[in-house]
């Protein structure tokens, strides 16, 4: 393809938004018609956008009778005036003098030139038209009320508003409105409600049940915490003393704050629960005592038949929820970091204890989900899992224990769960889960389930056994779940363990190298977990920035590949990053940090970096680290007997050789240049992985601020004479920061742009390695380094910038993170 | 332009004019690239197929034959503009047009739509709220980015990666009901 991607889609982009300039329009035009697989993308980009507009602006205009003299503009390209706040067509029209009229922001209605009738429409399928005879008399529209009362029980003092915006007041009973858009509101009272147009109301106190017409959906209920976007559907809402409910019995709900931030898409049986001062809290009929509640007014004709009802029942589940689930669903404040501030390593070996309720690696382990599971390549064999169901599980309760096989499990040979029993000890809170392992050895997670849902990743750590680890075959395999200390305060009548067997060769998704035994250990145990969530502690404690080694899986779709280097547009591209196709086979783990400095002097024994500040220095980056150090003779030579790509040995002694011994495990290296890149992207393909397109001075980037720290964002302390390199001693404030403290990329990663240069395990060549899993020259006298560092400017942050050094250079700008690679 | 007397404007015709509202317009965005220009462009052919209504033969598919009309009115649009150097090339328009997968049954703008509200459920929820907040409340890019505290460009990718992800969505559900071909 001729045309970069990058420059293509910001081409288009502009092109869409008309912001392109005239000489971008040509070069857009050129483009495409010179490409038709680009033209096909425009296509497909440029449908979005029109159904994106006819959603959103003017969509429930209908087919009706105009008898009027409106002027409408026909000016070609130019833009026309359009109508502020709220474009409603059919609205506007009804509801303003006749001499007021504006052209709609886009018209289903059919605008007249001259003095004529028009037919047009009626929402899509409302067929309601009356073809009149063609009139100029402008006057004989009378508009129809836009509130019109459809029907009401018992309603007193009800009042409706004669133009809007307006408000409706009900002071007892109920009442059935409908508004121009074709929403149907059942209003119950007291209630206040200001209708601002057609598609947007706000609930000031009352009830009301709206329900909306699949052509208005985008209809929007405000109230003082939450806004309400409909997406074509039957939902509740309530207001009173300062709380905001919403409950949908049919559809989805979009549910935002109300300053604008997101809550949640809400379907059926689902609902948001806002008090003033409060995170909104999400809560679903999906326990039994709630879905009884829910069941009697599921659905539209249900909810529609008795609103009252089906109100009071939003109601109940709300409350039903409140009871049982809120105090787990506010989160505690997350665990203090370890205390890594004080006076070196001896201090900080003890910071890790300090947050008391921290788990250890040593009992790690977290429950696993299906949703998880499917993140697995499409090459791994799929873990098996097996389930275990127990009944009154209470403080005191004894526990009735069930074994209950999935369907899919037994068809699986190997490795295979069998024969899982759950019980809870008498007089305690601690849960025993038993398990039989068939087949070849696994790594075994754990997943806690009750009323069919799995509880949170987070609330099954304290785990302690055979699990988070790689389990040898047999039976009586045993799992301790600390559940009073994961889990407290719950009560639940049946419980589900979920054991999962993974296959050593498609493992979980994250795991962690224990190094805390440090360079004199024989050997590092290695721990596994699913998900971010399901890391004891999170991903962002410290724990995994000085005494474990976090790393996570990536998956290469494979396929395609992906496109490695810089487009033609790149500011300050370089000759050396012209594209190519680069196609990974092979799921790696990789380094969610750059190796810390407390973590080379736990392996190695030895502490060459600088930022030595004893207050700091653990969780910075490791530096003064040359390739040599890191998988050739530690003493920085050349070890003739090492030599990639020709082979792919390392050295026993260096960085990776122990982590290698020690652990038992192979496959851990360097990143080659394009798992490298690939790992940083994430699938992005502008400057920088949080999707940046391009940058505009090559200097500093605000979006560069948020991801990385580099020379003008306080790498380099800024004084009087511009950017001055800090002091060896200086606090995370200057130099390199500690590693996470950055915004991760889509996959989890952190400090990919910035902090150190990472060393990678190719030779450098001036044009990039394209291919299948491509290992760069055989031979050089480069190796690449790559995402810029404390002291490089934002261009050279870039993913695809690649610089190179002499394998044994060593500076302080210099470091790397590791790779597993998966079989 | 003068409006004959609408004789022809059978229920029948109305309601399937009324229906592909949506599809008539995404047919003219796509080929002139400018909202703007295509609101403009759907009145005018809205007008000219209802002076054409009595020619609308009701056992026949209404959606080529008022493509058909729309198309015709986009040329003419082009053939005025052709000296603005924003509009698009009419070598272009013919190549794209060629490109849009001939709908074939009266494929509704209502699937369209359709397959546009389940796309927008695929969306996180931070982004159908950028979306919502850009085309329904027309929040412009910079007052956006501000609340967001964001740069404009990357509210900018933000949206423009959304697009895409819809564009996608809605393609592959067209093709799931084999309302829409290869390139014709």
């Amino acid at each position: 393809m001729n045309h970069p991607d990058a420059y293509f889609e910001e081409l288009m982009s502009k092109v869409v938004d008309e912001l392109a300039t005239e000489e971008e329009f040509a070069t857009f035009e050129e483009i495409l018609l010179r490409d038709a697989e680009l033209r096909r993308r425009y296509l497909q980009y440029m449908r979005a956008h029109a159904l994106l507009n006819c959603r959103f602006k003017g969509q429930t205009a209908g087919m009706r009778l105009l008898t009027h003299d409106e002027p409408v503009g026909r000016t070609g390209n130019t833009r026309t005036a359009t109508a502020k706040s709220r474009p409603y067509p059919l609205n506007v029209r009804t509801a303003a003098p006749i001499a007021q009229l504006k052209k709609p922001w886009w018209g289903f209605s059919v605008g007249l030139k001259t003095a004529a009738a028009a037919a047009v429409l009626f929402g899509a399928g409302l067929w309601m038209a009356r073809v009149q005879r063609p009139s100029s008399v402008a006057t004989s529209v009378v508009p129809p009320a836009p509130v019109t009362v459809l029907r009401h029980t018992n309603a007193s003092d009800l009042e409706l508003p004669s133009t809007l915006p307006g408000t409706v007041r009900l002071v007892s009973g109920a009442a059935t409105a409908r508004l121009p858009s074709g929403v149907e509101l059942s209003l119950l009272g007291p209630l206040e409600l200001e209708v601002r147009d057609a598609m947007q109301v706000r609930l000031v106190s009352g009830r009301l049940l709206a329900d909306v017409p699949p052509h208005a959906a985008g209809f929007t209920v405000l109230t003082d915490e939450l806004e309400l976007w409909d997406l074509g559907t039957v939902f509740g809402v309530t207001v009173s003393n300062g709380v905001s409910d919403v409950f949908v019995f049919q559809g989805s709900v979009q549910v935002n704050e109300s300053a604008g931030e997101a809550v949640d898409l809400c379907e059926a049986g689902q609902g948001v629960r806002a008090a003033a001062g409060k995170r909104p809290c999400k809560f679903a009929a999906d326990f039994p005592e709630a879905a009884a509640q829910y069941r009697p007014v599921a659905g539209r004709q249900k909810a529609l038949r008795d609103p009252a009802a089906a109100l009071a029942a939003a109601g109940r589940v709300a409350a039903l929820w409140g009871e049982r689930w809120l105090p787990q669903v506010v989160p505690p404040p997350p665990p203090p970091v370890p205390g890594l501030v004080g006076r070196g390593d001896k201090d900080a070996e003890a910071g890790r204890y300090i947050t008391g309720g921290q788990p250890s690696p040593s009992v790690g382990g977290r429950a696993s989900s299906v949703q998880e599971l499917s993140q697995t390549t499409a090459a791994a064999r799929p873990p098996q899992q097996e389930e275990s169901e127990m009944r009154n599980m209470t403080n005191t309760a004894a526990a009735l224990a069930a074994a209950v096989t999935m369907g899919a499990g037994a068809a699986w040979a190997v490795p295979a769960v069998s024969n899982v029993q759950m019980t809870q000890r008498a007089g305690s809170r601690v849960v025993d889960i038993t398990y039989d392992l068939a087949g070849e050895a696994a790594i075994v997670t754990l997943g806690i389930e009750t009323n069919g849902a799995a509880i949170p990743d987070s609330a099954v750590t304290r785990l302690s056994g055979d699990v988070s680890v790689v389990i040898q075959p047999g039976t009586g395999r045993h799992i301790v779940w600390n559940a009073g200390a994961d889990w407290p305060e719950n009560v639940t009548e049946t419980a589900k363990a979920r054991v999962t067997a993974w296959s050593v060769d498609a493992p979980p998704l994250y795991c962690a190298i224990d190094v805390t035994a440090g360079h004199a250990a024989s050997s590092y145990p290695t721990y596994y977990y699913p998900s971010a969530e399901g890391v004891p502690g999170g991903v962002t404690n410290d724990l995994y920035k000085t005494y474990c080694i976090l790393m996570r899986r990536i998956d290469p779709t494979g396929g395609d590949g992906f496109r490695m280097g810089s487009p033609v547009g790149e500011k300050d591209r370089k000759s050396d990053e012209d594209q190519v196709v680069v196609v990974l086979t092979n799921s790696y783990y990789i380094g969610v940090y750059e190796i810390t400095q407390c973590q080379w002097a736990k392996v190695t024994g030895a502490w060459p970096s600088g930022f030595t500040n004893l207050q700091y220095r653990l969780t910075r980056p490791a530096q003064n680290i040359s390739y040599y150090h890191i998988r050739e003779d530690p003493s920085n030579k050349d070890d003739p007997n090492v030599n990639w790509p020709l082979n792919d040995v390392v050295n026993e002694n260096s960085f990776i050789g122990k982590i290698s011994i020690k652990t038992g495990l192979a496959g851990f290296d360097l990143p080659t240049e394009a798992q490298w890149e690939y790992a940083c992207r994430a699938g992005t393909l502008g400057v920088f992985y949080d999707g940046t397109i391009n940058i505009a001075n090559i200097n500093s980037d605000a979006n560069l601020n948020l991801l990385a720290r580099y020379r003008y964002n306080n790498g380099y302390i800024d004084n009087d004479n511009g950017p001055t390199a800090p002091s060896i001693l200086c606090t995370t404030e200057n130099g390199t920061a500690a590693v996470g403290s950055y915004l991760p990329n889509a996959w989890g990663l952190y400090d990919m742009h910035g902090n150190v240069w990472e060393w990678c395990l190719d030779w450098y060549a001036d044009q990039l390695p394209g291919g299948i899993n491509p290992a760069g020259s055989e031979t050089g006298d480069k190796r690449v380094r790559r995402g810029g560092s404390y002291s490089a400017q934002a261009s050279y942050c870039r993913s695809a910038y690649r610089p190179s050094d002499i394998p044994n250079t060593v500076n302080g700008s210099g470091g790397f993170r590791i790779v597993r690679n998966l079989p | 332009m003068e409006l004959r007397e609408h004789t022809a404007l059978t229920p029948v015709f109305v309601r399937a004019l009324t229906d592909a509202q949506f599809t008539l317009y995404s047919f003219i965005c796509m080929l002139v690239g400018n909202r703007h220009a295509a609101d403009d462009i759907l009145q005018d052919t809205n007008v000219i197929l209802m002076e054409h209504a009595g020619e609308y033969d009701a056992k026949r598919a209404f959606m080529p034959w008022a493509k058909a009309f729309a198309y015709n009115r986009v040329r003419t649009y082009l053939k005025k503009e052709s000296r603005c150097p924003l509009v698009f090339d009419e070598e272009l328009v013919t190549a794209l047009a060629e490109q849009i997968p001939a709908e074939t049954g009266e494929q509704s703008g209502r699937e369209l739509l359709e397959y546009l509200d389940d796309c927008l459920k695929q969306l996180t929820p931070d982004q159908r709220t950028l979306i919502q907040s850009h085309y329904y409340r027309s929040e412009k890019v910079a007052t956006l980015a501000e609340r967001l505290k964001r740069t404009e460009i990357s509210v900018y990718v933000q949206i423009h990666r959304i697009r895409r992800l819809l564009g996608a969505c809605v393609e592959a559900k067209m093709q799931a009901a084999g309302t829409a071909g290869g390139e014709a």
